[in-house]
């Protein structure tokens, strides 16, 4: 057994493939109880959470020498599913082209204003660009770096996302949040203000 | 970030293969018109087309783009301002810093509110005020000379008296 620590960037799917293993048998391994009780989303865990990293199982396999053998290992992909909108309202079957790492897929957001596509469960930075002519939107992510909706910076990159002025002092970000989605202006992260930037972020 | 790493970037999840989850990219949007003045007596040929724009924010190029019949600009802004550059072959000719305020305009009655309104609108109003924008609440030479220009513009009668209708037509033009 081993011990992993979360640091910015990382997720249960990137730590996974760094050490071979499906992120499931990481995640439901008995070692990690506490954290699945703590983070419930395998997506989004905190720099400094510790993932325990069980040995292997090693599997031996006889095999003939001279001879040919093929071994397949089973790819775990990962998604990337971005919503785009303006001023909340999402940009419909228009074209785009998303670059993650060096890869590039071209399409059309679907009615939703949704696109999607397959990464390696490693992959860390990514740029898309929407629209065509005379008006073109580009946007400029880093993968893995959603931290909880319960902490300063997951509440902060959340706000960011959906459009806020996230250079603004914590609390007045959080009241302009709360002004615009007509809930009590605390100007604090509390309970009735994470649930809302989940459900706005969709994480 | 808890390693004190600064970033600009959008936040977005490596979501498991089956998971139903998305994360929204919102934009902000301020609409930008590009108008010419004088138009002609009913304004109708106001509006630039095939101006070539770009906007940059936090050093990025974050949009793209050249005006239509109407002269229109959905701007988009990120963090706390953005830049809207103008481009003739390709090099930066013109630029507006564009922030996004809660604040509003002063009511469009009173003497500071439609001088607001007018230095939006590009007439010039000098460099009094608080600000050094020429914002302020007396009436001097410039004050003047920009709410003639404004009636000549709109075709109102030309005696830099503040009426209804002018009132009207400022707020109908700067848009607020």
């Amino acid at each position: 057994m081993q011990e992993h620590t979360v640091r910015q960037g990382d997720c249960l799917h990137s730590v996974a493939a760094q050490y071979g293993f499906f992120w499931e048998t990481l995640w439901n391994h008995g070692a990690n109880a506490t954290l699945r009780r703590q983070r419930a989303d395998p997506s989004v865990l905190k720099p400094g959470d510790v993932i325990t990293i069980p040995d292997k199982d090693v599997r031996e396999v006889p095999a003939a020498t001279d001879k040919r053998h093929r071994f397949v290992k089973r790819g775990t992909p990962n998604l990337v599913r971005i919503q785009i909108t303006r001023d909340d309202v999402p940009r419909r079957n228009e074209p785009y082209a998303l670059e993650i790492d060096g890869r590039l897929q071209t399409g059309q957001t679907d009615g939703q204003g949704m696109v999607e596509m397959r990464i390696p469960p490693q992959a860390k930075q990514g740029t898309l660009r929407v629209g065509e002519g005379q008006d073109v939107e580009f946007y400029y992510f880093d993968l893995g770096t959603v931290d909880p909706v319960d902490t300063e910076f997951g509440a902060r990159g959340r706000l960011r996302c959906l459009g806020y002025d996230d250079s603004q002092d914590f609390a007045a970000l959080l009241k302009e949040f709360q002004h615009k989605e007509r809930l009590p202006e605390t100007g604090a992260l509390d309970a009735a203000t994470c649930a809302k930037l989940k459900e706005r972020f969709g994480e | 970030m808890s390693n004190g790493e600064e970033t600009s970037a959008a936040t977005i999840a490596r979501q498991a293969i089956n998971s139903l989850l998305r994360n929204v990219l919102n934009s902000r949007v301020v609409p930008i018109l590009f108008h010419r003045s004088p138009g002609n007596d009913n304004g109708g040929d106001r509006a630039i087309a095939g101006l070539h724009w770009q906007v940059r924010a936090q050093g990025f190029v974050i949009q793209t783009g050249v005006t239509g019949n109407d002269g229109r600009v959905a701007m988009v802004v990120r963090g706390a301002s953005s830049t809207l550059e103008l481009l003739h072959n390709g090099a930066v000719v013109a630029s507006y810093d564009v922030r996004v305020s809660t604040a509003t305009l002063d009511a469009v009655g009173t003497l500071i509110g439609q001088k607001q309104r007018l230095r939006l609108l590009g007439y010039q109003i000098g460099h009094g005020g608080p600000d050094g924008n020429g914002v302020d609440a007396t009436v001097n030479m410039e004050t003047e000379r920009s709410m003639l220009d404004f009636q000549a513009d709109e075709s109102l009668y030309d005696d830099a008296v503040v009426t209804a209708t002018m009132q009207a037509r400022l707020t109908a033009r700067a848009g607020t």
